[in-house]
């Protein structure tokens, strides 16, 4: 592909080696029993696969946006909720570069890029997550301490992330233009106020341990306090092609797969493959739609690698991304008949993962209106 | 501080090994548009020179024979780790038995500096002699070990255990010394991103036979190699094969019939 | 005065005081090729002068055994006895040296190649003299091809062939007499520096159901992929009285983890009267180890797959159901 060079290649291969010897095993127990991905995670930062696109200066390998796609290719190929888990730590560890403080960088942002700590979010309460305004979680000031009380629900890795970041509300009133009155702390899930609720189970994504999670008298110092919150909530737009990304290689390898069943499968002496060409025509249009869906990720992935961040490209191009693994899953387990269907055959996991992800980080819908706003 | 030197082969990928076809006009192996990858077995080399040099420090020079393409096998070497690398590519050293070739790595290693320790992987997966890491340390007048399992070091030398006749043997080796590694000797380690990236910054050379020098010719290339190769056989099974049909029952009818023919004394030739 | 006479030479690799099975493979074959060259004969060599596998070899029909006796042969050490052999061929001239490539073989033949700068045949499946020359068969690509490899003017002209491959069982003694008994002379290993020092050995737990030895072996590959299918492999071979082996991409699965019974270039070599190969594809760094099976039958989903090339037998069809058949049927 054109996008590939000698780094990038070398880079790949070592991330596919990584999801086939470490993610395969690991997806299938992530599904049924929603195992925890944490410690591959961990490794996986030890490995430096989380330094892109991170800068040099805060322990990354500098900007390259077309291999971190790359990374993502790879472990959703094994699994979408993996890719996705993966996609967090950028969602997570890029903004952070502008909303620290340098003592926060380093305390937390480093070590979550070399894999020595996970950062989450905990954002999100039941009066949704466009609605900061009506948000229970509040921090008072104490001395020198933050003493935060509240709960949040819906945390993705509600139990398996050593600091969150939390948003609370500090004032009675928010200021509706900057936001005054809303701020981020990071909390240990050390501290002894803090506690898991709830572990849900999801359509899809299952692994991704969606939970909630509260806050009872948790102290942290000033020092936990993000000087710049607006630039952590602002900048969750751009990294959101990432789950393009992931899906590119969920349903490149649904189609492999599709592809050896119907080569594989005889029937009267002859495979599905041979001896139906409808078959295997819906096969290659799926194969073109995902081919060009594959050059418009990497086309925006170069346009970042140029400096050009743009989120409303970055958000259409999530938007399609769920709609088309359910359209490739559905195909999919059509052509494969009976076996398709079936849990172990693994597609009906995309298809349901493809359902999960069209409202994981937003809804689909709620970005339409944004774009419409540009018009 | 360790010196450590592994020599890797630049091979045709044997996951592709099916598509390799003979032509029959020609007599020569058709391996068009097979990958070349790194050996498995010269992997494990490196993941146990690697771990050597996480022990005592050190560093990892990695040295090839191959046409110039395997300068791309070597720089993946830099990537797993490697310190700085080394490959002779030229026509003076081509067409070498295993003799000629343990020969010419002795000559780059010689150029290269001094070593505690010459790691190899025991076997190539295309030509599978073994015979290379043996004859490289009687080139060089060493000690050396085939079959390694596993490989430390201690204050009076390397410490290998190798396969042997019902078992295995454990020597301790003085150095500096070769030591072919097999794939059970390890695990190899997963490539770390910064690694990968910082390959590219790292000594890689291609030298001809003369940028090496002090080689005798009559020890290189199809001239140096006492054994050449003749003729070359696609592999033909003799075997014909008769297909069982029927009901699932009448097919396992006729397999337990074989298998009691077979276990009454044996198939009629 | 030596010259004349064209000897080939067999390295009588000794364990536990007798030869091991594929010297008797290498005598066998050295006889055949022997009878091709005229004034040639065929000898074996022992290192450490084990008296109990001199008087094992006396009673086949060759003409010398040569032996070097010293103390620092006691332990195998490659360097002592690279340099034991070497000066025995600078002594005595063999026109050929033949190895068996086991363990020892693999290292010590490339090891005395090198040190007489002569060529040395790998892991050779047959040795063929056609009048001319000697043509080594060495398997390469993990057995896709074999090429002759010859040894045009350098000698000794050596090879290693794997063990079990040849077969083949020498002739005895015609007569009475026994070989001449050549003692050479080992006073040079007194001064010998070496660089090795053996400190132990660690003997493998012999398992009973060992595969490359099992008359009935059942292999399962990637096409066994449900728990039940596996488990009528496993039933399927117990009942059999057979070991149960498998190929490389079984292991893939994760159902079994151990090498030790995997078939093919970088696992075991069958010989055994019966093969089952269930969902097996066929790759050929799978085929190359069961070779020498007698009797092969497989079954497999994919009438193209290549392993029905490799068998005697052939079932397309769903693993799982024919075995369940079969087993039924055997009850």
């Amino acid at each position: 592909m054109w996008y590939m060079n000698e780094d990038r290649e070398m880079l790949q291969k070592s991330f596919h080696e990584y999801a086939v010897k470490r993610v395969r095993p690991l997806a299938q127990k992530m599904e049924d029993e929603d195992a925890s991905s944490r410690e591959a995670l961990l490794e996986m930062g030890r490995l430096g696969m989380f330094t892109m696109p991170v800068p040099p200066e805060n322990g990354g390998t500098g900007p390259d946006y077309i291999s971190w796609s790359l990374l993502l290719e790879e472990m959703g190929r094994e699994s979408a909720t993996f890719g996705f888990l993966t996609l967090l730590r950028q969602v997570f560890n890029g903004p952070l570069q502008v909303s620290c403080s340098r003592e926060q960088i380093e305390k937390f942002v480093i070590p979550a890029v070399n894999g020595e700590i996970l950062i989450g979010l905990a954002g999100n309460e039941p009066a949704g997550g466009n609605n900061l305004f009506e948000y229970q979680t509040r921090a008072v000031k104490d001395g020198d301490e933050w003493v935060i009380n509240g709960g949040k629900v819906l945390v993705t890795q509600a139990d398996e992330v050593d600091v969150f970041m939390v948003i609370a509300l500090t004032k009675d009133q928010i200021d509706f233009r900057t936001m005054e009155g809303m701020d981020v702390f990071f909390v240990p899930t050390s501290d002894p106020g803090f506690s898991v609720g709830h572990i849900e189970h999801k359509v899809g994504l299952n692994g991704s341990r969606t939970g909630s999670v509260y806050f009872d008298n948790c102290r942290v110092p000033e020092s936990y306090r993000m000087p710049y919150p607006m630039a952590l909530l602002m900048g969750f737009g751009p990294e959101l092609s990432g789950y393009a990304s992931l899906t590119l290689g969920a349903c490149e390898k649904m189609i492999e797969q599709t592809a050896a069943y119907l080569k594989n499968r005889i029937q009267m002496g002859r495979s599905l493959w041979d001896a139906h060409q409808a078959a295997r025509h819906d096969l290659a249009k799926l194969k073109m739609e995902v081919l060009n869906f594959r050059n418009a990720v990497y086309g925006h992935m170069a346009n970042r690698n140029a400096g050009i961040h743009d989120s409303i490209e970055a958000g259409a191009l999530k938007a399609a991304s769920g709609p088309l693994m359910e359209k490739v899953a559905g195909e999919c387990m059509m052509l494969m008949g009976g076996t398709g269907v079936i849990h172990e055959t693994g597609i009906e996991m995309y298809y349901r993962d493809a359902k999960a992800l069209e409202i994981a980080c937003f809804s689909d819908k709620t970005f339409v209106d944004t774009v419409a706003a540009t018009l | 501080m360790m010196k450590i030197a592994v020599c890797v082969k630049s091979v045709p990928d044997p996951e592709y090994y099916e598509k390799i076809t003979l032509d029959p006009a020609t007599k020569r192996l058709v391996r068009d548009g097979i990958p070349a990858v790194i050996g498995e077995a010269d992997r494990h080399a490196l993941e146990a020179a690697l771990a050597l040099r996480d022990e005592n420090g050190g560093e990892i020079t990695v040295v090839s024979m191959g046409p110039p393409a395997a300068r791309r096998q070597l720089l993946e070497a830099l990537a797993m780790g490697a310190d700085r690398a080394f490959l002779i590519s030229d026509r003076k050293v081509g067409g070498a038995d295993t003799l000629a070739t343990s020969y010419t790595l002795s000559c780059l290693l010689a150029k290269t500096g001094t070593y505690d320790v010459i790691l190899a992987g025991n076997e190539s997966a295309d030509g599978s002699t073994a015979h290379v890491p043996s004859q490289l340390g009687v080139w060089m007048g060493i000690a050396h070990a085939a079959g390694v399992v596993s490989v430390s070091s201690d204050d009076k030398g390397l410490i290998v255990t190798k396969e042997a006749e019902g078992g295995l043997a454990k020597y301790r080796l003085r150095t500096p010394c070769v030591v072919a590694v097999t794939p059970k000797a390890n695990e190899v380690r997963f490539m770390d991103v910064r690694n990968i990236l910082a390959a590219k910054e790292k000594e890689l050379q291609v030298w001809s036979a003369a940028d090496v020098g002090n080689m005798d010719e009559s020890f290189m290339g199809l001239a140096g190699s006492p054994s050449q190769n003749g003729e070359v056989f696609a592999i033909e099974s003799s075997k014909n094969c008769r297909m069982l049909t029927g009901t699932e029952s009448e097919i396992a009818d006729q397999i337990v019939s074989i298998i009691s023919g077979n276990s009454k004394g044996g198939e009629e030739a | 005065m030596m010259e004349s006479k064209k000897e080939i030479w067999v390295f009588a690799e000794c364990s536990r005081g007798a030869a091991l099975p594929v010297v008797s493979e290498l005598i066998a074959k050295a006889q055949e090729i022997s009878g091709g060259i005229e004034g040639s004969s065929v000898a074996a060599v022992i290192l450490g002068g084990d008296s109990a596998a001199v008087s094992q070899l006396s009673g086949l029909e060759i003409a010398k055994i040569y032996c070097m006796q010293h103390e620092a042969l006691k332990d195998y050490r490659c360097d002592v006895y690279a340099a034991a052999l070497q000066k025995m061929v600078e002594e005595y001239r063999p026109e050929y040296f033949f190895f068996g490539a086991t363990a020892m073989g693999a290292e010590l033949a490339p090891t005395t190649a090198a040190l007489l700068k002569t060529g040395l045949a790998a892991h050779c499946i047959d040795l063929r003299w056609n009048g001319e020359r000697l043509n080594c068969m060495v398997p390469a690509f993990g057995g896709k091809v074999v090429s002759e490899i010859y040894i045009p003017n350098a000698r000794p002209i050596m090879a290693s062939v794997r063990p079990g491959i040849l077969g083949g069982t020498p002739a005895g003694r015609s007569d009475s007499a026994a070989p001449e008994l050549v003692t050479a002379d080992a006073s040079f290993l007194g001064e010998f520096d070496s660089a090795e020092e053996f400190l132990e050995f660690i003997p493998s737990q012999k398992k009973d159901d060992a595969v490359e030895d099992a008359k009935i072996v059942v292999s399962a590959g990637r096409g066994v992929s449900t728990d039940k299918s596996w488990e009528n492999v496993k039933n399927l071979a117990a009942k059999l009285g057979g070991s149960v082996a498998w190929s490389r991409s079984f292991i893939d699965t994760g159902r079994v983890d151990d090498e030790s019974s995997m078939i093919g270039t970088s696992g075991k070599a069958l010989s055994a009267d019966l093969l089952i190969n269930v969902g097996v594809s066929g790759a050929t760094q799978y085929t190359c180890g069961t070779e020498k099976c007698k009797t092969i039958i497989s079954i497999n989903r994919d009438p193209r797959a290549k392993i029905f090339e490799h068998s005697d037998y052939g079932v397309v069809g769903d693993a799982e159901k024919i075995l369940d058949a079969v087993l039924r049927k055997m009850a």
